[in-house]
């Protein structure tokens, strides 16, 4: 006869959890984009590919069909909290099909591209040296936008969010897409 | 000078006080303080988490209730579950503790009922 044993569950769940969380943030992280540094942070330490290293970049052509780019900063909230966290820690295609709804719907007004460098180096970084002689575009929510010019909507926008890696052949540092570019409007 | 050592004699009487307790009680305890000071990320579930906490950590008859034990790790879990992308890494640790409150709670109430 075997002994009873109604803890069996207590003794194992724990453990199970573990296991079974680590498993998942591996997982999510080889095939979804999730940055080793969040989801239980398993090889955090590891990697260059943290939260703070995933810039994104847009691209995007205004209505009277000048190429331009708009800066929407992570800490500023245009995304919310969620869609903004989810962005950078795990861009998987929804999640990028959900952002550039929003961005696509929303409405812009000028930037000054000196004030975009300084402020936010990452993102500058993943842009290519053309780019600099575009217009730039933020939201007139942001904390230093132009409230005097009137918001414009724009005819296509492209996001692409990018991640900071090691390329142990040239022992140098680069930023590498994450997926597809998510495209709206007409390009 | 005797009201200096009266504060400390107060101390260290409080001190062993929380050494001759049931080992769990002072576990239990600063478990509830951690999950009342840094919870949950999530503004609601920190709310919740502070409602239920708070009375369990004032009252001793409360502190070992297996069944505000179970809500606490509910609550743990659900705000895990729903900001599991964002949130700290040590709220991941901070909810498999409150588990493991959880089930030591039920087990040892188990243990106490048993003849």
């Amino acid at each position: 006869m075997r002994p009873s044993s109604p803890w069996t569950f207590a003794t194992i769940f724990p453990g199970a959890l573990l296991v079974a969380v680590a498993c998942s943030q591996l997982f999510l992280t080889e095939f979804h984009g999730l940055t080793p540094a969040k989801g239980g942070g398993f090889g955090m330490f590891a990697v260059t590919d943290i939260r703070s290293s995933r810039p994104w970049s847009i691209e995007c052509i205004t209505e009277d069909g000048e190429p331009c780019r708009i800066v929407i900063e992570p800490g500023e909230g245009t995304l919310g909290k969620w869609l903004g966290e989810r962005l950078r820690t795990m861009p998987d295609a929804e999640t990028r099909a959900r952002a550039a709804d929003r961005i696509f719907a929303m409405r812009y007004v000028p930037l000054d591209y000196s004030a975009f460098v300084g402020r936010f180096e990452p993102a500058a970084q993943v842009a290519p040296a053309s780019w600099r002689d575009l217009a730039f575009f933020q939201t007139p929510f942001a904390a230093d936008a132009d409230r005097r010019t009137a918001p414009s909507k724009m005819r296509a926008i492209r996001l692409q969010v990018w991640r900071l890696q090691f390329d142990p052949a040239s022992d140098t540092l680069r930023y590498e897409p994450i997926g597809a570019p998510e495209e709206r409007g007409r390009w | 000078m005797r009201a200096l050592q009266r504060i400390v004699d107060a101390i260290f009487g409080l001190w062993q006080r929380t050494l001759d307790e049931a080992p769990e009680g002072p576990v239990l305890r600063l478990t509830l303080l951690l999950l009342i000071l840094h919870g949950s990320e999530g503004e609601n579930f920190q709310f919740l988490l502070r409602v239920i906490a708070a009375p369990m950590l004032l009252s001793t008859s409360l502190t070992a209730n297996r069944w505000l034990w179970l809500v606490l790790a509910a609550v743990c879990s659900a705000s895990t579950y729903t900001f599991w992308f964002g949130q700290d890494n040590h709220k991941f640790l901070t909810a498999y503790w409150t588990i493991a409150c959880c089930l030591a709670v039920w087990n040892l109430t188990r243990r106490a009922s048993s003849p």
